[in-house]
């Protein structure tokens, strides 16, 4: 018994001895992917938000409180287009919902894309009632891209928000998406902030509500605020119409998301992240529903950004250093850093074999002293739309190393792998066959 | 003394001839005692408006053995008159000079003289209001006859009863009401023949069904294909893809091929010419030709229209005014309830049992094959047989069990948690009482068979599969 206590306190002794007498040539070496990589990205870069952001934030409040006023003094029709196949059940709770923003010149526009459940009745019902300005149903299913641009051919308003049907919005999550466009001019394209709805189901949707406090409500922002941001969310997003109609709409594809953010950037326009603009979603609850949706995801990646807007990275005369950036990052982050996080793995396993398990306990370490910065500076920025809920994510911070630095890289990894080789999300069943066959085809 | 006329020409023309055997009536003179002697009416066919107001007249005469009487078409113009040529009982011959009738109608003739209800002597204090009276001792007075709609344009309901029609003023719609409350009452019974749109507002069946804007309600529209271009996911009016005679995607430049292959057309988009409005649906509208107003389509009437006749009951109660028999009947007696609480209940039942699975309910349909013949024997005590009846069927219910009674001879029993061979016992125990008051009150048999369902067994339930 003694002899065990004491067998601990002397492994905990080697490791404070290996961690504090280490020079900084072999920390470098052991923790070179975390230092050169995930602390300027992931925590240095956070800090941006106590010391840039919300600083500039504050002193445009007067100009914010200005172009809202504009915003109510216009009143522009706002046309809100739910695209979606087996959506009807969310129909009813989401036309309520638009009826109580602050912000109420708005018209739905529902696209039906070929449901084989109820959603025509509870549709036809809903614009009987008034609840639904246009209610089109196709009875085939024509794929996300075609439902969207259906519903843009009857699109009346000066701007277009693009919602998901099963999103919950704030009263003011309409407004607040709105008044970007008054704020500056040269912004054609707003995302909303995107925030875990059922994030006390499971510890798989805590995780992720971590994870998108991250990555979306504090990463998106900075990259906002940068000019660098690369994708907007389709499931809520505000778009200047005049815009969208010069490109005639979406494009085909799984993450069709992404690929109208950069088209607008092609263009010219800025791309704009609101993080008080809030929707709630509900994510998956299992860790294999959870692999399925991020492979459909990371795969679309590879296809848009590697294969469709590679010419935002030639030097021509449309040529700028933001896209550049952008689209570089992007590739970077996704790909090459994904393939240095198996280089890491390889060389600590093989090469610093015996040091093994202490390397990984002080890159946990590092890690968890990451997320828990990451997640306060998520808190102060996020403010008043924080819900009580929120805050006992805490308790689950510490999981989350293993959640991106395992699960999260293991999915990825497999879905470019697949990507590149087969092109495997021409099969995916985001798109009904028709549309897939001939983007296949075309090499798209 | 000289003999009655056997029938009587009624016209406005004093110098009208006369063939023998008859003589010459004013209709105004309608109330003399020799208009309820003679044998029938001969409408002078000069002229069919003046025919079709004289046989109003007839109709509408307080005095059964005047309004009951046969009316023949004479000869003239009139007899060209479509909805007059079914009117009247018969159409005479076209000869004035000849017997009006010929030898073929005789027989139709004698047959509604010889009717009980044309021999009754039904006292005549009823008059115009008991309108329902009228009618089904008209219609029983003509025996098994249906009375069939005929589709008109004469007629602002599109279609007419013609016969029936004589008993209501000119342009009076409640024809269709009032027939349509004589049915649920199972005194007269419909055989579908079609259906039918009525204007909510004037009953006018003369209705312009037209599309329109939603929001302006302007019939002046256009209509285009949607195409959806599969490569770039471009959705637009076939009109944006039209370059000359080729469809080019103006997203992508690529001239489409074939439809189904590179493109398809998932819908219709429509644009109104006076708002612009661009919309998905037109709205259905309709204008009513006669008052001019416009409603939308569900919110008009619409109708089946029957081809109707007498029932055994609807012809007991013609023949002794208890017009409300089966009315009074539910009154009186608390178990029995009417058919659609019936329906109600059972659907409840069926559903609990679904849902549930435990319980046993079953249903018994009991056809009393001798009660027509019956009430029409008994006359003025079909009151008291009937309830003597009821109450033979209710001694052997329990009192969560519910009767209703369908159409002339049909009583449905639910016997409530009780399975079929229970049913069975039940429905052998009332057969048995039944026949026993028949035999008492008639000597006859009742003739009642019953069949039993399990109402978990019964796939979907309305009133018609079991009436
Ligand atoms: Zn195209
Ligand atoms: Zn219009
Ligand atoms: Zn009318």
């Amino acid at each position: 018994m003694e002899s065990l206590f004491l067998d601990s306190i002397e492994k905990v002794q080697s490791f404070l001895h290996f961690i504090f007498y280490m020079d900084s040539e072999h920390f470098l070496k052991y923790f070179w992917s975390f230092l050169v990589f995930d602390l300027p990205r992931y925590v240095l870069l956070d800090f941006l938000v106590i010391f840039a952001y919300l600083p500039l934030r504050r002193r445009r409040a007067r100009r914010y409180a200005i172009a809202r006023k504009q915003l109510f003094r216009e009143r522009p029709l706002v046309s809100v287009l739910v695209p979606g196949k087996n959506e009807g059940k969310h129909l009813a709770a989401l036309a309520e919902s638009l009826r109580g923003q602050t912000y109420s010149k708005l018209e739905l526009i529902v696209v039906d894309d070929g449901s084989d459940d109820d959603t025509e009745i509870i549709g036809r019902r809903l614009k009987r009632k008034g609840l639904i300005r246009h209610f089109i149903r196709n009875e085939e299913r024509g794929g996300k891209a075609s439902a969207a641009n259906t519903a843009l051919a009857y699109a009346k308003g000066r701007f277009i928000v693009h919602l998901d049907a099963d999103l919950h919005l704030n009263p003011d999550s309409i407004e607040r998406i709105l008044i970007p466009f008054f704020l500056e001019p040269a912004i054609g394209m707003v995302g909303g902030d995107i925030r875990v709805r059922n994030a006390s189901d499971s510890i798989t949707t805590r995780l992720q509500a971590i994870e998108y406090m991250k990555g979306i409500s504090v990463g998106r922002t900075i990259a906002s605020m940068l000019g660098m941001l690369r994708i907007v969310a389709g499931a809520f997003g505000a778009f200047r119409a005049d815009v969208l109609r010069e490109l005639k709409g979406w494009d085909v594809g799984p993450g069709l998301d992404g690929d109208i953010t950069l088209k607008f950037r092609k263009l010219g326009w800025r791309v704009h992240h609101e993080p008080y603009a809030v929707c709630y979603t509900q994510v998956p609850d299992t860790p294999i529903k959870l692999a399925k949706q991020r492979l459909r995801w990371d795969r679309s990646v590879v296809r848009f950004r590697a294969r469709k807007h590679v010419d935002m990275l030639k030097f021509d005369r449309n040529f700028r250093v933001t896209d550049f950036v952008t689209v570089a990052e992007n590739l970077y982050s996704n790909i090459f850093l994904n393939l240095l996080w198996w280089v890491y793995i390889v060389q600590i396993t093989v090469f610093q074999a015996p040091l093994f398990p202490r390397i990984i306990m002080v890159n946990y370490l590092l890690y968890l002293l990451a997320n828990i910065v990451a997640y306060a500076i998520a808190i102060v920025l996020l403010k008043d739309t924080v819900r009580r809920d929120d805050f006992h994510l805490i308790w689950f911070l510490p999981l989350m190393p293993f959640y991106v630095g395992f699960f999260i890289r293991v999915v990825r990894t497999y879905a470019y792998v697949t990507e590149f080789l087969h092109g495997a999300s021409y099969q995916d069943p985001w798109n009904p066959w028709k549309v897939s066959r001939i983007a296949r085809r075309e090499g798209m | 003394m000289a003999l009655d006329p056997v029938f009587l020409v009624l016209t406005h023309d004093a110098a009208k001839f006369v063939p023998e055997g008859g003589a010459r009536l004013s209709p105004d003179n309608l109330d003399d005692e020799m208009a309820s002697r003679a044998d029938f009416f001969v409408l002078d066919g000069a002229d069919a408006d003046e025919a079709m107001g004289m046989l109003r007249d007839v109709r509408g005469h307080a005095n059964t053995k005047v309004y009951l009487k046969p009316v023949v078409l004479g000869a003239g113009a009139a007899q060209a008159h479509p909805i007059l040529r079914e009117a009247v009982d018969a159409v005479g011959s076209a000869d004035e000079r000849m017997h009006p009738v010929a030898p073929e109608q005789e027989e139709l003739i004698h047959h509604i003289l010889a009717s009980k209800h044309y021999q009754q002597k039904i006292p005549n204090v009823l008059g115009q209001q008991q309108l329902s009276m009228r009618l089904l001792r008209f219609m029983a007075s003509r025996g098994s006859m249906e009375q069939m709609p005929v589709q008109t344009t004469s007629a602002l309901g599109g279609y007419s009863y013609p016969k029936l029609d004589m008993f209501f003023p000119e342009e009076d719609a409640s024809i269709w009401e009032l027939l349509e409350e004589l049915r649920k009452q199972h005194l007269i019974e419909g055989r579908f023949i079609t259906r039918a749109f009525h204007c909510v507002h004037c009953e006018c069946a003369f209705l312009n069904f037209m599309e329109t804007c939603p929001d302006c309600g302007s019939p002046n529209l256009e209509s285009e294909e949607m195409i959806h271009h599969f490569r770039c996911g471009y959705v637009a009016a076939m009109s944006e893809y039209r370059r000359g005679d080729v469809l080019v995607c103006p997203k992508c430049d690529l001239g489409l091929k074939h439809i189904g292959v590179d493109y398809d057309k998932p819908s219709l988009i429509f644009r109104c010419n006076d708002c612009q409005f661009v919309f998905e649906e037109p709205e259905p509208s309709t204008v009513c030709y006669n008052c001019g107003r416009r409603t939308a389509p569900e919110d008009q009437i619409q109708r089946t229209v029957y081809a109707y006749s007498i029932t055994a009951l609807g012809s007991n109660v013609a023949l002794f005014g208890q017009e409300q028999l089966f009315n009074r009947l539910l009154k009186e007696n608390l178990e029995l309830i009417d058919n659609e609480s019936f329906s109600r209940i059972v659907k409840m039942e069926m559903e609990r049992i679904q849902r549930y699975g435990k319980s046993t309910s079953s249903l018994l349909i009991l056809d009393i094959r001798n009660l027509s013949e019956a009430l029409s024997r008994l006359g003025e005590r079909s009151v008291e047989f009937y309830r003597d009846m009821a109450n033979a069927i209710v001694a052997e219910m329990r009192s969560s069990d519910m009767m209703t009674i369908v159409g002339r001879s049909v009583a449905n029993v639910l016997l409530t948690e009780t399975d079929v061979q229970g049913a069975e016992a039940v429905k052998e125990r009332i057969i048995q009482r039944l026949d026993a008051i028949f035999q008492e009150a008639l000597s006859m048999p009742s003739g009642a068979e019953g069949r039993i369902e399990a109402v978990e067994g019964i796939q979907s339930w309305d009133e018609g599969m079991v009436a």
